[in-house]
């Protein structure tokens, strides 16, 4: 049912295909450097012929559709072709890092997927838990982290201090529950009712 | 003075991200995009459009957007560019480029979305408890009495486009909460969120 063979829409343009039995590590790890520090699209088409066909193939076993394979495809090159600059050659394999790309791209995929699904067929509009804490994204790493807010509220003063003048995008449940003074269920339980609410007066005024 | 021409010409930075006007933020720059970005709106006084980091549009870019002034910049730990960004006004956009370096362009005119902002009364009126609750998460955060250079706690619609920036809510939620409903859903929903009012 899997097909092993490539598709040609995945084949670069190059006009020749070698087969790579043996992982060209050294390779891979100076041309994904060469993205990063001059944006050589010479290199980063060699990434592309050699991770393409291995995310295609792991997309079609994730999500069994060759579309959605394909998308998984552009999102994880993309995010490689953007996020090169974060790749430490210290810290791992060029493979590790764009392995992990690609499953981040894959868990979002699902997620977006998953919530699509639930604002279609559920009673609780409860998408927003999901998608605020899409940390793996590629621009919250323009957003001072949202994360580093919340754990500071558990550090002790002397080291909050250091911490401090962190970027305030919005609140975590946890700091509206401090705020209002009121336990975190009970945040939870208005945002839902408030939601719930705010869909019937939509619906309302669509009808 | 003369008005801006309608039209005017902006990079457009998209992030996963809900301003209204009047609203103030503090971005990380280090991308050389970017920081050019950053760069030419500094130096030609022009600003640039953030605007909703979208999955499904062309460029990723949301139909409406604010036009942010750099008003202040600093440098992180690790010599990362800070900047801290004021919404001076909504705007629509259209016709979104990139250029050689992925930069988003496009042009950008004056919107009133979301409609309430401007055209709602200010009196606080029966919406007190918003206004006291607004003014502890102030007070409560250091952070947000430094980013924000000016307040406007006497009126109401200031006050409910900041609770919206800030509720653990998702963007989509936001958005449509400001863009698709009315004012009093608005505050209906600020409500039961912070007052548990069933109202």
């Amino acid at each position: 049912m899997v097909s092993q063979q490539q598709s040609p829409r995945c084949e670069p343009k190059t006009g020749k295909y070698t087969a790579m039995p043996d992982t060209p590590s050294t390779e891979l790890m100076q041309s994904l450097i060469a993205v990063a520090e001059s944006r050589d699209k010479k290199a980063f088409a060699f990434l592309f012929e050699y991770f393409a066909p291995k995310i295609k193939r792991f997309g079609i076993k994730q999500f069994g559709v060759e579309a959605q394979a394909m998308e998984l495809v552009q999102e994880t090159l993309t995010s490689v072709w953007r996020k090169a600059h974060l790749y430490n050659s210290s810290k791992g394999a060029a493979t590790t890092w764009v392995y992990t790309v690609m499953r981040n791209a894959s868990f979002d995929m699902l997620r977006k997927m998953k919530s699509n699904k639930e604002e279609n067929i559920s009673e609780d509009i409860w998408p927003l838990l999901n998608e605020s804490q899409d940390t793996n994204h590629e621009y919250s790493d323009h957003l001072e982290d949202k994360q580093i807010k919340r754990y500071l509220d558990k550090l002790p003063i002397a080291q909050r201090e250091v911490v401090r003048g962190v970027y305030f995008q919005d609140m975590s449940q946890e700091q509206l529950a401090m705020q209002l003074n009121i336990p975190v269920g009970t945040v939870k339980s208005r945002l839902r009712l408030a939601l719930q609410k705010l869909r019937n007066e939509m619906g309302d005024q669509h009808d | 003075m003369f008005k801006e021409v309608d039209f005017m010409k902006r990079a457009i930075f998209p992030l996963p991200l809900f301003i209204l006007p009047e609203g103030y933020t503090r971005l990380r720059i280090f991308e050389p995009r970017y920081l050019h970005m950053v760069k030419s709106a500094l130096k030609d006084n022009t600003g640039f459009v953030l605007c909703t980091f979208e999955h499904d549009t062309p460029f990723n870019i949301s139909a409406q957007g604010c036009l942010m002034d750099v008003i202040d910049f600093d440098q992180d730990d690790n010599g990362t560019l800070l900047i801290d960004v004021f919404a001076s006004q909504s705007v629509q956009i259209n016709d979104v480029y990139q250029d050689e370096q992925e930069l988003r362009h496009g042009l950008v005119s004056d919107c009133n979305a979301p409609y309430w902002y401007k055209d709602s009364n200010n009196e606080i009126g029966k919406h007190q408890r918003l206004h006291d609750s607004l003014k502890d998460v102030f007070s409560g955060n250091p952070e947000l009495r430094v980013l924000y250079k000016q307040t406007h706690f006497n009126r109401l619609p200031w006050i409910a486009a900041r609770w919206l920036e800030l509720l653990p809510i998702s963007i989509e939620k936001k958005q449509q909460l400001a863009f698709e409903t009315n004012f009093d859903n608005l505050l209906s929903f600020l409500h039961t969120v912070i007052n548990n009012e069933f109202a």
